[in-house]
């Protein structure tokens, strides 16, 4: 079956590869913001790796339509994520105290 | 963080507070009551998206273009590791260390994840729906500062990734939704929400201008790359730019007071709120 790609899915992956590339430059480099720039490139290729994974399973778009809830269970999935990493370093903080 | 606040901004966060509420509810009262009808019968059945046509394309691009270059700018500015303050242009020493990085994750899986809970719920296919958990941008911008910045541009890509919205525009959203807690963050004065002066100035930068901003920026990176997206400007200024301004406002002028009061004690407590956390090089 083919699959069709969202129209200039280039671009995107194109800066991801672009700001990853630079970002890596610049922290090789120890310039300001090279880690950070290099965190975007990554996420906009991981964010295109979510999208290749959802349109291969055959479920991109289908958010809470008939028997298609699995990408907001991910939503869910990533919430309590972001809360136990949220109650692991405040305990860290609450050890070393405010500064 | 606190301080004493003028008397009369008692009074101007009760005004300020009770507007931008009745304006988002009526933003979104009346887009319910044409939603239906909307695609069909154009924007400008939406009394929102009529005002909005009524000052033309041409106001727009120029406003949206002004918006989008200084957000832009500033996006870059903070990125490279500089920040305007007190009016200067001055270096600033985020650490990145795991505790930031930590920060950036937590905010953009619950902001992302809170995004696709409702991903279900399409208002313009392709480009945006219902997004309760918007409430959260200023939230996290005003505790975390700029990890929590980057952390909510993380998670609007993500949530456009897994709620089937990712595109060309998912670019204009990643540095929109920056934006959406950067403007709080960097223009309230407290952010404790403990004083009426800090009520004030979450609605006034949180709630107002950061929803329009967000929106116009985003509006504009649409229609400039309407070849690209395929949205007509007249969906795109009628009604993606006014809908986006309702649905960030109303979920964050209702709620976002409140969060952010119960979360700032615990977040300071911890040492996880940016002015713990970042440091700011000024020459004397």
């Amino acid at each position: 079956m083919a699959v069709e790609l969202i129209p200039y899915w280039e671009v995107l992956v194109g800066i991801g590869i672009v700001l990853t590339v630079i970002g890596l430059a610049l922290a090789a480099a120890k310039r300001r913001g090279g880690w950070l720039v290099t965190l975007i490139g990554v996420a906009f290729l991981v964010s295109f790796g979510i999208y290749l994974a959802l349109l291969f399973g055959g479920i991109y778009g289908k958010v809470a339509a008939a028997g298609y809830y699995i990408p907001n269970l991910i939503g869910f999935i990533l919430i309590i994520i972001g809360v136990g990493v949220w109650l692991k370093i405040s305990k860290k903080g609450k050890e070393g105290g405010s500064r | 963080m606190s301080e004493a606040a003028p008397g009369y901004y008692k009074p101007l966060a009760v005004i300020i507070g009770i507007i931008a509420i009745a304006l988002s509810i009526w933003g979104s009262a009346t887009f319910a009551a044409v939603s239906g009808i909307i695609w069909k019968k154009g924007p400008a059945v939406w009394s929102w998206g009529a005002a909005f046509l009524s000052l033309g394309f041409d106001f727009w691009r120029i406003v949206g273009g002004i918006f989008w270059v200084v957000g832009t700018a500033l996006f870059i500015m903070e990125l490279a590791g500089y920040t305007i303050r007190k009016g200067r242009i001055v270096k600033q020493v985020i650490k990145w260390d795991s505790i930031d990085i930590a920060i950036a994750a937590l905010v953009a899986a619950i902001y992302g994840g809170g995004l696709v809970a409702t991903a279900g719920l399409i208002v313009i296919p392709g480009f945006t729906w219902i997004r309760p958990a918007n409430m959260l941008s200023p939230v996290f911008g005003i505790l975390f500062g700029i990890p929590g910045c980057v952390g909510l541009a993380f998670g609007n890509l993500i949530a456009d990734a897994l709620g089937g919205f990712l595109g060309f525009g998912s670019i204009g959203g990643f540095v929109g939704n920056f934006i959406l807690g950067y403007v709080p963050y960097k223009l309230m004065r407290d952010h404790s929400l403990r004083t009426s002066r800090s009520v004030f100035d979450f609605y006034l930068w949180g709630v107002l201008v950061g929803s329009v901003w967000c929106s116009l920026y985003i509006s504009w990176w649409l229609d400039m790359a309407k070849a690209i997206v395929g949205l007509p400007p007249l969906f795109v200024w009628g009604w993606f730019a006014p809908f986006v301004i309702v649905n960030n406002a109303i979920v964050t002028a209702i709620v976002g007071p409140a969060l952010a009061y119960v979360l700032y004690p615990p977040v300071k407590r911890w040492g996880l709120h940016w002015s713990d956390r970042t440091t700011f090089i000024e020459k004397s």
